[in-house]
């Protein structure tokens, strides 16, 4: 099997990627479905170093951590980000050997190219259907754009920074973890389990829009008895996006129209069902994280690592990759 | 590996920004046709490339509309003089299926006709 000091340096990276993700969870956007896909950087750059087993281990380590966290592992969203990861990883790991004399900054565009296109397919087949495709060059000249800057920051670490050195050189510190676990309430995990699972499963089940809607209100009653904070802001993004997209969709009796606005009501209707069914299963989904059921000891080191990263990255000063290398190299200094 | 941007990265990006074009334009073109059913007041809009069976509620009772192939027809109807069922079906090249005595009229209406129209009024 994959030997300890290999294993290390991939719970290493994966926080990396996590830490990355919290970096960019902080940078303001103007709009949602802007990313700069920071958390991809551990990816394209172990592209160049990482065997490709390697590089597919880390591409779902990173897929399942990241989704724990935004609490959609039980989700339509954790099928398209593990998919069109591994995808584009893979083409990132090829395009890397083909174009020998490429720096990142042209694997970062491939792979951000890949990426975006693969999420937008399996989007358009798991939630929204074929309307999101109108939003397919919007996505993808943004895309373009932050994998450029990606890439450029790629090369600057690769070229700076200690920590990418050290992983290379395998000489990264294996981390103990203290016995340092919460106590839990089994019986109540069970039971959240069990109604979180069933809330998931009666969502497919209905098609009434009342029904659905009462089993929304009781999926979150149960995210909040098991402490998980609801979100506003997504629920809105998703409902107002989904009406969005029923006015490309149109069938069905004409509600309201305004010059060659149309809203029709079998479209309304079947947008509100989708964004409903989505809520339930994420709002099922953020309950069922809160039970210990995804507490194994790789994904608690990854945590652990990932919290210590951030901790330190906010204690020191200087440029961004300075901090970012201080931060990842904390651990082993101490 | 070198450093500095390459031109192999200045190839694959200008191979991306192609290929961006090319899908905005593939995009962009895509001209469904609407089936556009006026019925006892109300309009309603369907897709003339989805297969359905519509159930509609006219003046004298319910009618039952085929889309199918791209074709649409009427099924049934509670009219007495039955000429709706008659009407050949219709298609993207436009024409009408109506039935009076139930208020249902059913128009195919292509995206570029559209355009056509309106400047020629």
């Amino acid at each position: 099997m994959i030997s300890q000091d290999k294993k290390t340096r991939l719970i290493y990276l994966t926080a990396f990627a996590l830490l990355l993700s919290s970096i960019e969870y902080l940078i303001p956007k103007p709009l949602p479905f802007l990313k700069i896909g920071l958390s991809n950087l551990p990816i394209l750059l172990g592209s160049s170093f990482l065997p490709f087993y390697e590089i597919i281990i880390l591409s779902i380590s990173k897929s399942i951590v990241q989704n724990i966290i935004s609490g959609t592992i039980i989700s339509p969203f954790f099928i398209i980000t593990l998919i069109s990861t591994l995808i584009a990883s893979t083409t990132m790991f090829v395009s890397y050997k083909i174009f020998k004399k490429a720096t990142f900054i042209g694997i970062s565009v491939i792979g951000a190219f890949i990426n975006n296109i693969f999420q937008i397919i399996l989007s358009a087949i798991l939630i929204y259907g074929n309307s999101i495709f109108i939003a397919l060059p919007l996505i993808l000249s943004m895309g373009l754009i932050t994998s450029i800057i990606l890439g450029f920051f790629a090369n600057l670490l690769d070229e700076k920074s200690e920590f990418i050195n050290e992983a290379k050189a395998l000489n990264l510190q294996d981390i103990d973890l203290l016995n340092n676990r919460k106590t839990t309430n089994s019986k109540k995990n069970i039971i959240i389990t069990i109604l979180a699972f069933s809330f998931i499963i009666l969502s497919i089940f209905f098609e009434k829009l009342l029904y659905l809607s009462i089993i929304l209100v009781f999926s979150y009653i149960l995210q909040l008895t098991s402490k998980r904070k609801i979100k506003l802001s997504y629920p809105l993004v998703l409902l107002f996006s989904m009406i969005l997209l029923s006015l490309f969709d149109k069938q069905g009796k004409v509600l309201f129209s305004y010059h060659s606005i149309e809203v029709t009501q079998e479209a309304l209707f079947l947008y509100l069902r989708k964004a409903i069914r989505i809520l339930i299963i994420i709002s099922s989904s953020q309950s069922l994280v809160s039970t210990s059921i995804f507490s194994i000891d790789l994904v608690e080191k990854v945590f652990y690592l990932s919290s210590r990263f951030l901790d330190n990255f906010s204690k020191t000063k200087g440029s961004l990759i300075n901090r970012i290398d201080k931060a990842l190299l904390s651990e082993k200094n101490q | 590996m070198n450093k500095k941007i390459s031109i192999s990265d200045i190839l694959i990006i200008i191979i991306a920004v192609i290929a961006l074009v090319f899908i905005f334009y593939s995009t962009k073109t895509n001209d469904n046709n609407t089936i556009k059913i006026q019925c006892n007041g109300d309009e309603y809009i369907y897709d003339l490339d989805t297969d359905r069976d519509i159930y509609l509620q006219g003046a004298i009772g319910e009618a039952h509309i085929i889309v199918k192939d791209s074709k649409i027809w009427m099924l049934e109807s509670p009219c007495k003089n039955k000429i709706c069922l008659k009407m050949k079906p219709i298609d993207q090249n436009g024409g009408f299926i109506a039935c009076i005595p139930n208020k249902i009229l059913i128009t195919v209406e292509n995206n570029k006709e559209v355009v056509v129209d309106d400047i020629s009024r």
